[in-house]
């Protein structure tokens, strides 16, 4: 048997493959932000747009591993690593797909009158980025520690989801008629929430990828 | 180690040198009864080498030397076994298919006969439930008094397998058995031995790597003369633990 140089520059490309989707999936997260923030709607239809493009990636890069499982038969890392990207992107596209549901509502609210968000979306969102991309860094660099960090951040992200609950409901009491708005906020804190969620899942692939371990 | 399974073989630090070339390089592990136990490696690391070892055939051979122990259920083979006796109990099956070149009946009774069977009947059956055995028995049922050489290499691959099981051995040596096969038969042969290890050990040197995953219950890597690991199938291939190991298995280097 020879050194397996194409199947190598296979292996490679997916690496690639995976960390453009997520570059991609990190400016939606960013127009999404944005968006959020000054209830810009036709940015939102931007981002609802941009999902296909991310959609697509995902079903690439899944016939992609597909495809190199039938002809390369992996075994050991390079198994260990097509086996859980098959996994992984499906909690990527989960992410962007949340990106577009809270675009939806912010349409929704960009419609009805101006009542105050939530204090906590801008940190709930700003760790659930860093969540992301130290997420994707720890794939790259099999950087277990970075990926158990990862998951730990998560415990921030729900008492803030919890404390936006609690302020969402005192400011329902208080001005009743803006129920409608604060419907929306609910669900997008919701949203924001399930996106770290989402984040965890691929960090805890990691350690298998790098070192095989397998926690039932 | 495994204590749940009988051991077959145990070799304690053997060192085998061709001349001043040294071909194993203290190797010491235990192989398992009922199992397929497969030795993977570039080539060149000594697996045939090894597997010769298991029956002595490299007694044959001049200016090899040979130290450390190698027991047979708890035998020493080359100590309390006279060679003859040990090839009964331990026999191998080639790379190439060799048959005689007499008939399919005769292949198979041939063992049996200078074993000291003389009875038609007796020897009828041993031909017919070695050859059963062997999973060719539909194959050449009709065509068992014509010439082995007729057959296609794959059925000549289990003939010769027939042929060794007809001795009744204990222990079944295979040196790349299927590397002059096409798929279909390698396919049958593969079937063969997971059917075979409930009632023989069997120990198989593969250059095909999936082959070894899907048939073997332990795997051995070879590399110079060393056993750099040994561990069961599933974990070799899953999360070796040398370096070495990953890099040959997934292709980095061999
Ligand atoms: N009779 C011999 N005399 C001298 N050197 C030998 C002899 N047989 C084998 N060798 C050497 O011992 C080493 C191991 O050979 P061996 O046949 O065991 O390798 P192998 O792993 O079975 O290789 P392959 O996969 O090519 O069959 C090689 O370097 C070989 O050249
Ligand atoms: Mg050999």
């Amino acid at each position: 048997m020879s050194t397996r140089i194409q199947y190598i520059k296979e292996l490679e490309k997916l690496n690639q493959d995976v960390l453009d989707m997520s570059s991609e999936i990190s400016n939606a997260i960013e127009m999404m932000s944005e968006a959020l923030q000054s209830l810009d709607a036709s940015l939102s239809v931007k981002i609802m747009d941009g999902d296909d493009v991310i959609d697509h990636m995902e079903r690439s890069i899944e016939k992609y591993c597909i495809d190199l499982v039938i002809k390369e038969a992996p075994v050991a890392s390079d198994w260990r690593k097509i086996a859980s990207i098959m996994r992984i992107v499906a909690d990527l596209e989960r992410i962007a797909d949340h990106c577009s549901d809270i675009a939806g509502y912010v349409i929704k609210l960009s419609k009805e009158s101006k009542v105050e968000p939530p204090i906590q979306f801008n940190d709930m969102i700003k760790i659930m980025k860093s969540m992301l991309s130290d997420t994707i860094n720890a794939f790259i660099t099999l950087d277990t520690a970075l990926a158990v960090d990862v998951v730990d951040r998560d415990e921030f992200v729900d008492q803030l989801f919890n404390a936006a609950l609690d302020e969402i409901s005192l400011y329902i009491k208080a001005v009743p008629d803006s129920i409608e708005q604060y419907t929306s906020y609910i669900l997008i804190s919701k949203y924001i929430e399930r996106m770290a969620d989402h984040a965890v899942n691929v960090a805890k692939w990691i350690p298998y990828i790098a070192s095989g371990e397998y926690k039932l | 180690m495994d204590t749940t399974k009988n051991i077959k073989f145990n070799v304690q630090s053997l060192n085998l040198f061709y001349g001043d070339f040294q071909a194993l390089k203290d190797i010491s592990f235990t192989i398992y009864e009922n199992e397929i136990t497969a030795l993977i490696g570039p080539s060149g690391c000594g697996k045939s080498t090894f597997l010769k070892t298991l029956n002595r055939m490299n007694d044959l051979e001049p200016n090899v030397t040979l130290h450390g122990s190698i027991q047979l259920d708890s035998q020493d083979i080359n100590k309390d076994m006279d060679a003859i006796e040990l090839r009964k109990r331990v026999s191998m099956v080639f790379q190439q298919p060799n048959p005689f070149p007499k008939s399919v009946y005769e292949n198979v009774a041939y063992g049996p006969r200078i074993n000291g069977i003389r009875k038609k009947a007796q020897l009828d059956e041993i031909v017919e439930h070695s050859l059963r055995q062997a999973a060719i028995w539909e194959e050449v049922k009709d065509r068992l008094h014509k010439s082995a050489l007729g057959l296609s290499g794959g059925q000549q691959q289990r003939l010769c397998i027939a042929r060794t099981l007809a001795l009744e051995p204990e222990v079944i040596l295979m040196d790349e058995p299927t590397s002059a096969l096409d798929p279909i038969s390698t396919m049958k042969i593969e079937d063969l031995a997971s059917e075979l290890k409930k009632n023989y050990t069997i120990v198989i040197v593969t250059h095909n790597m999936q082959q070894a995953s899907r048939i073997s219950d332990r795997t051995a890597f070879f590399l110079l003369g060393n056993l750099v690991e040994y561990d069961t199938t599933i974990k070799l291939f899953s999360q070796p633990s040398d370096k070495k190991t990953e890099e040959y298995i997934t292709g980095r280097f061999g």
